[in-house]
């Protein structure tokens, strides 16, 4: 008997209709303790470096966690895993919402994918049943037409949905799975392998229900959870006014990313702030299961020239920075209809804006023209082209076919130096945080398995002096402040401790914005309540290692499959000064950079290369 | 001295997000807000006439502070 977990993944052959159960056992369960984790375990042996991601032999992971699914918020998410189209490597993307917890509750750990089906089908799983089904007449639909005809098709509203849009269908590198209109697994290219499989979307009824060890235990560390938080800045903030409460400090710290990475400010930050979208296009606080932080915001507009359905939710800070700031656009209006567009059409909100932003940097230097733009003036600030973009881009049609690749592909199409320019890391473009001002961000940005990304650990923003954040996250270990702009041994140590701790809250299933150091929750009342749900014992030390041995799995996996320490250079643009703001002439120095990332490899016991030495792999059980 | 202060740090109704004070002397950032009941500032970010300073940094009574929520990513 298991408790917090059924040890059972469901495994979907698509190139020969096959459906079969891959037991899991606890001692792997333990190790891992779900998500990336599991993937790594499944992945390794499925793919190499001669792997064509969008090819039969790549697998796509849907994969939950130990955390997944216990109703104390959050505690929502989903997992995915493959091959990536845009690193060619180690490939994870990460959603909250309702699909991940529903799975578990239809008795499963997870879902692997395997082969290509030759129509499209999708998924329908009700517990124990599992159908393929056919989708011949959903391809070529956008998300939310789709939703709905699903869900009338099986005669059941409460159905979770992880579905691709026609980006996803086109193989745009970036596309994503959005899950109940709503919710992303952004990055990597999830959508884009999904739409290889020709799996159009998968249809989850979970009505079994997880089993606890101490039910009463979760139930009491719920109730006490959601008045706690109520009144704690963390969360306080993040009800108020989302993931761009921050905007404005940002913005006053030179760090909003703007025009493409040129500036560190803009002049329409306070228009399109969390506190703006409140008073104006806000309609509802939404959230994912379980959670009483709703952090989720959910807009509509209802204007003549523009409407914007509230069914796709809002746009976070990411679609903020990357549509609006880093484009020019300071109207809310035009944002929240990208990011109903993107929804929609499933593309990855950061990959596509920066990738339209790189395209308005390369029109106002004259890189590119109106031969190449197709007549459209694709200066910094143009509302419309911004939206035409989007479109084709999922269609891959015009301009939008080489963006449709990511800015790493695009400016070897366009040349004149724009390389400099693209803000990518491994082929991934950069999320709305700047490493000028971050560093510890920039470290992370450069040696993430996924390619840049801004989830992997706090940010060094976070604790900056002795008080309650630091406080916080003594139980881990970390005793020091950091610097932001510092570089040296002791913020590799910060950034790597950092990075164990969200790396295990990645791979458990658990929201970075609920326990300390980001959220309100104590880290010991959420170990605690792990061991309610699963009835071991674990510890935080435990926690890091598992951390630690998820952040090392990737890194073996990567260098196996030739993605390597020469794929962490970042972008030129971050060695060359900030134009405005707070931080106007600031650069990141990359002498003292390297040396950090040097301290990072010997942190995690890993060679000059980064490849982890033997005794590592073997200490970590890898 | 004007104080503008995030909802985020508001607790009750009994306080404005826009405090006008008069400062007879020079303070800190600290010890004015404490002074005005203001509470859990080690989540906030402090401004002084836009400029990133930090809660031990002295005030005048022109001056125009912001408490903002701390920058956090995600």
């Amino acid at each position: 008997m298991t408790y917090g977990y059924s040890g059972k993944i469901l495994k979907v052959d698509l190139s020969t209709g096959e459906v079969g159960i891959e037991n899991l056992s606890e001692e792997n369960m333990r190790k891992y303790m779900g998500g990336k984790g599991l993937v790594y375990h499944y992945l390794k042996d499925s793919v190499n470096k001669n792997t064509d991601p969008y090819s039969e032999e790549n697998p796509l992971y849907f994969m939950v966690g130990l955390a997944t699914g216990i109703p104390t918020g959050g505690t929502s998410r989903m997992i995915m895993g493959t091959k990536s189209p845009i690193t060619q490597g180690f490939g994870i993307s990460e959603s909250g919402g309702f699909v991940g917890p529903e799975l578990k509750k239809a008795g499963w750990d997870g879902i692997i994918v395997e082969g290509k089906s030759e129509k499209p089908v999708y998924l329908y799983i009700k517990d124990d049943k599992v159908q393929i089904k056919d989708a011949s007449h959903l391809w070529g639909k956008g998300n939310g037409e789709v939703n709905d005809i699903i869900k009338e098709e099986n005669k059941d509203k409460g159905i979770k949905l992880s579905q691709i849009g026609q980006g996803g269908e086109n193989q745009v590198h970036y596309a994503c799975v959005i899950n109940d209109l709503k919710h992303a697994c952004g990055r990597n290219g999830m959508g884009a392998v999904m739409g290889s499989k020709k799996l159009k979307a998968v249809a989850i009824k979970g009505t079994k229900g997880i089993k606890f060890k101490d039910k009463d235990k979760i139930t009491e560390i719920s109730k006490w959870y959601a008045k706690y938080q109520k009144d704690k800045p963390l969360s306080k903030g993040l009800y108020l006014y989302g993931t761009a409460a921050g905007v404005e400090s940002l913005d006053k710290s030179g760090i909003l990313p703007t025009r493409n990475f040129k500036d560190g400010s803009f002049e329409k930050a306070k228009e399109i702030s969390g506190q703006t979208m409140a008073d104006t296009i806000l309609a509802e606080r939404g959230g994912c299961f379980a959670c009483p932080v709703r952090c989720k915001r959910v807009v509509e507009v209802n204007k003549e020239d523009i409407k914007v359905d509230p069914k796709f939710g809002g746009p976070e800070y990411e679609t903020i920075g990357s549509m609006g700031s880093m484009c020019g656009i300071g109207n809310l209006d035009v944002i929240a209809k990208a990011h109903e567009m993107c929804n929609d059409l499933g593309l990855d909100t950061i990959s596509t804006g920066v990738s339209i932003s790189f395209a308005m940097e390369c029109y106002e230097r004259g890189i590119i023209t109106k031969k190449e733009t197709e007549g459209l003036e694709l200066n910094f600030g143009n509302e419309e082209a911004l939206l035409k973009l989007i479109k084709d881009i999922s269609e891959k049609k015009g301009l939008g076919k080489i963006l449709s690749k990511g800015v790493k592909k695009a400016s070897e199409v366009f040349g004149g130096g724009s390389e400099e320019f693209a803000m990518q890391v491994k082929g991934q473009e950069l999320p709305m945080h700047e490493p000028r001002g971050k560093i510890g961000v920039g470290l992370g940005y450069s040696v993430s398995p996924t390619g840049a990304d801004h989830m992997q650990a706090a940010h060094d923003t976070m604790i900056t002096e002795e008080g309650p954040m630091l406080d916080s996250v003594k139980i881990l270990g970390l005793d020091k402040v950091a610097d932001p702009m510092a570089y040296g041994k002791d913020k590799a140590e910060f950034y790597a401790l950092m990075e164990k701790w969200w790396g295990f809250l990645n791979m458990i299933g658990m929201c970075d914005f609920i326990p300390a150091p980001r959220g309100s929750m104590p880290i010991d009342k959420f170990i605690e309540l792990i061991n309610a749900s699963t009835g071991w014992d674990v510890t935080p030390e435990e926690c890091m290692e598992v951390g630690e041995r998820g952040i090392t799995a990737a890194r073996k996996a990567n260098y196996d499959l030739g993605v390597d320490e020469s794929y962490e250079e970042l972008p030129k643009r971050l060695y060359q000064p900030l134009e405005n703001g707070a931080l106007e002439g600031v650069s990141m120095d990359r002498n003292k950079f390297i040396e950090m990332k040097h301290y990072y490899y010997e942190h995690f016991g890993w060679d000059e290369k980064g490849y982890p030495k033997e005794e590592t792999l073997e200490r970590l059980g890898l | 001295m004007i104080i503008e202060i995030s909802d985020v740090f508001l607790k009750g109704k009994d306080k404005e997000s826009k405090i006008e004070i008069q400062l007879n002397e020079p303070k800190k950032v600290i010890e004015i807000l404490e002074e005005i009941g203001i509470e859990n500032l080690g989540y906030a970010n402090f401004y002084l006439n836009e400029i990133k300073v930090d809660k031990n940094t002295t005030v005048k009574n022109q001056d125009k502070l912001t408490v903002l929520p701390i920058v956090g990513g995600g």
